[in-house]
């Protein structure tokens, strides 16, 4: 069998909003060609681990490397599918020029579509089943019509590592089973998908391995040695009230999530 | 207003001054309109016109520092202080535990009191280059000076210049900022120069506006605009065309009547153009959906007439095209009699009946049409019954409706999904 790469890891990383930590020192390597599940319960960080892992988010502590480089280096390797209700579809732009927007990279500022990437755009939603709807306004979809939308623009991305946030979340059955015959695709083209997911029931049917979070990581691995009743009384099951008092301390006092010399990435 | 010769020379742009204000004006309108376009997509219209508001007291200490209405200077006061107010909404939402509403109203009280503060000092003060320093706050598009419209129209076409230029990248971040920072779009520069933008066109546009006004010409555009279209490109160049018209216009009322101010003037055109897209713009104005609804109920009505004719010869057992009387019908059901008569003169021109007196028969297209109708009504009611379970003798209300919308190719997939049926629950025929 080929040797795997490491797609991404997380080196101790805390993200705080208003000082209180929603992801503490979350450390983890996940390899390519996986389809990874993020597990864990509302409010557990999974959201904004994945935007720390994509550098939208700037962590506190810590840093992340994907493909073993700065992220900025390679942009270009990733995909992103946005939770649906984060924007919003009354925007003026249609099908076809949501999914334009894949094709846009910044170091292409000013750069204008050509055929190759009209030619992507369209086989994009040819994919997802959109285009009949190609010129229609985004507004006017269903959302499991949306949703498809936001994966025909990740896959115009052509990308390596495809992250999505919560993509089975209020769509029909045809667009969840498209959703997941499109995952099994990349997966055969050894692509990388790391998705944000709540539903327990269907994570073994979903997902080569998970990643069980709440505020820090509970476990990670296959999915069947993951999700023990243990773990997912930790997830799941109360408070973890030490960790809790002390995010509520630190927001109340103002006090630095890390003193400032240790802030700085460091490999050591 | 002025005489027809004021009127003649304006629009025919006999004067040359009168060349550069309406130049200057048709610029300035035209970049508000599009940068405006961006603040109401991103939903920071009332921002605007904190801004806009807290552009007064830069004006004014721009012209107390510099003791004349030097334009470069009043534009560079306008800019900073409505940066400086940008920026404290901004702070007062983020570190306090006041939302952005209160934050907005309150930097807009508070810096145009202090404009009106130092406005008055300014007047009490007695220079003669102080008057006019007014027309800030409600406008007058004639009084800017050749060289002043020089510096607005450079301003105003380096605004459109910059939306031109960074079209694609500010459609992705409006749209959806988190997408484009996972891109590594250069969010942060980007929204630092959008709202730039936004406050450079407000410096420039209450020259002809004023600061009580002037978000109006950064939002109404925009928000006339969308009901025309749903795309981003034509959206930006119906509202930069809005803004550009009505610029022109406050400068047309400025000249003709030197004692208006213009700001009212722009914002009533404005308002024309608002309100107006709001009840005719096709589609989404409010005459089209009344229209529609009007269409509809004709449309429902004279279906409704060949449903009955179609029953009637089906009770009796008749040949297709046999003459039924009007009274008849009436019989068969309830038709408002005014309305019928409309009902079936559309149908005559539709050469689906032909009408002898009191007397009334089908066409062969009517007959087609007319047994369309009943067979929609009776799929429908056999589809409610046997795939949604309803009971018989609840189906009927339902069917009355959807029989009128039902489109061909709902009507193959019904046929399909109820397998080729014959008869409906009540055991009437459904026809070819």
């Amino acid at each position: 069998m080929k040797e795997r790469k490491v797609a991404v890891e997380a080196h101790n990383i805390t993200v705080a909003y208003d000082r209180q930590p929603v992801l503490w020192e979350v450390d983890f390597e996940m390899n390519e060609g996986n389809i990874i599940g993020i597990i864990g319960p509302n409010g557990s960080g999974k959201t904004t681990l994945i935007k720390t892992l994509m550098g939208v988010i700037t962590p506190d502590s810590g840093y992340v490397e994907v493909f073993g480089a700065e992220i900025n280096r390679v942009r270009d390797q990733i995909a992103y599918v946005p939770q649906r209700e984060s924007v919003d579809w009354d925007f003026p732009a249609s099908v076809y020029d949501v999914v334009m927007m894949g094709r846009f990279r910044k170091n292409n500022l000013f750069h204008r579509s050509n055929t190759n990437d009209r030619k992507i755009v369209r086989e994009s939603i040819e994919k997802v089943g959109m285009t009949p709807y190609i010129n229609r306004q985004i507004g006017q979809l269903s959302g499991g019509q949306q949703q498809r939308v936001f994966l025909a623009r990740s896959l115009a991305q052509e990308a390596d590592i495809y992250f999505m946030d919560e993509p089975f979340v209020g769509v029909d059955a045809a667009t969840e089973s498209a959703i997941l015959e499109l995952m099994t695709t990349m997966k055969n083209l050894g692509k990388t998908l790391i998705i944000v997911h709540h539903d327990l029931q269907t994570v073994s049917e979903y997902f080569d391995e998970v990643l069980l979070l709440n505020t820090r990581v509970i476990d990670y691995g296959p999915v069947n040695s993951v999700l023990t009743d243990d773990n997912l009384k930790a997830a799941y099951g109360g408070q973890l009230n030490v960790l809790t008092k002390v995010g509520d301390l630190l927001k109340k006092r103002e006090f630095p999530i890390r003193e400032k010399e240790f802030k700085k990435r460091s490999k050591s | 207003m002025g005489d027809i010769n004021d009127f003649l020379d304006f629009v025919l742009l006999r004067e040359p001054n009168i060349v550069y204000v309406v130049v200057g004006t048709l610029l300035i309108g035209a970049s508000s309109g599009l940068i405006g376009t961006f603040a109401f997509l991103k939903k920071t219209s009332l921002l605007g016109d904190a801004i806009s508001h807290s552009a007064l007291p830069g004006v004014c200490l721009a012209f107390m520092y510099m003791q004349e209405k030097n334009a470069i200077f009043l534009l560079l006061g306008s800019f900073v202080s409505g940066w400086i107010a940008t920026l404290l909404v901004e702070w007062i939402s983020r570190r306090t535990k006041l939302k952005n509403d209160t934050a907005i109203a309150l930097i807009l009280s508070f810096f145009f009191g202090v404009g009106i503060f130092l406005l008055t000092i300014i007047q009490n003060g007695g220079q003669a280059a102080q008057s006019g320093l007014n027309n800030f706050l409600v406008g007058k598009a004639a009084a800017i000076q050749r060289f002043d419209i020089y510096i607005f129209s450079g301003v105003a076409l380096l605004i459109i210049f910059f939306v031109v230029t960074f079209y694609r990248p500010l459609k992705i971040m409006v749209f959806d900022r988190d997408y484009a920072l996972s891109i590594g779009l250069p969010v942060r520069i980007l929204e630092f120069l959008l709202n730039s933008a936004i406050v450079l066109a407000i410096a420039v546009g209450i020259q002809a506006v004023g600061v009580i006004l002037m978000a109006a010409l950064l939002i109404s555009p925009a928000a006339a605009a969308r009901f025309w279209t749903y795309k981003l490109s034509r959206l930006l160049v119906i509202a930069a065309s809005i803004g550009a018209f009505s610029g022109w216009f406050g400068a047309f009322v400025s000249y003709t009547a030197p004692d208006m101010p213009t700001g009212p003037w722009i914002v009533t055109s404005l308002s024309v153009f608002a309100i107006g897209s709001a009840f005719f713009a096709p589609g989404s104005g409010m005459i089209s959906r009344i229209k529609l609804q009007q269409s509809n109920s004709r449309k429902m009505l004279s279906e409704n007439i060949l449903k009955s004719l179609f029953q009637i010869l089906e009770g009796r057992d008749a040949n297709s095209h046999d003459w039924i009387k009007k009274s008849t019908l009436f019989e068969h059901r309830f038709f408002d009699r005014i309305k019928f008569q409309k009902g079936i003169r559309t149908l005559d021109k539709k050469h689906f009946i032909i009408i002898d007196g009191d007397k009334i028969r089908l066409t062969k297209q009517g007959w087609a049409e007319s047994k369309r109708i009943v067979r929609l009504h009776r799929l429908w009611e056999l589809y409610l019954y046997e795939k949604m379970n309803l009971a018989a003798d609840h189906i009927h209300p339902n069917a009355e409706t959807m029989e009128h919308i039902l489109t061909p190719e709902l009507e193959k997939i019904l046929i399909k999904e109820l397998d080729y049926p014959e008869k409906d629950p009540h055991q009437s025929k459904i026809p070819e």
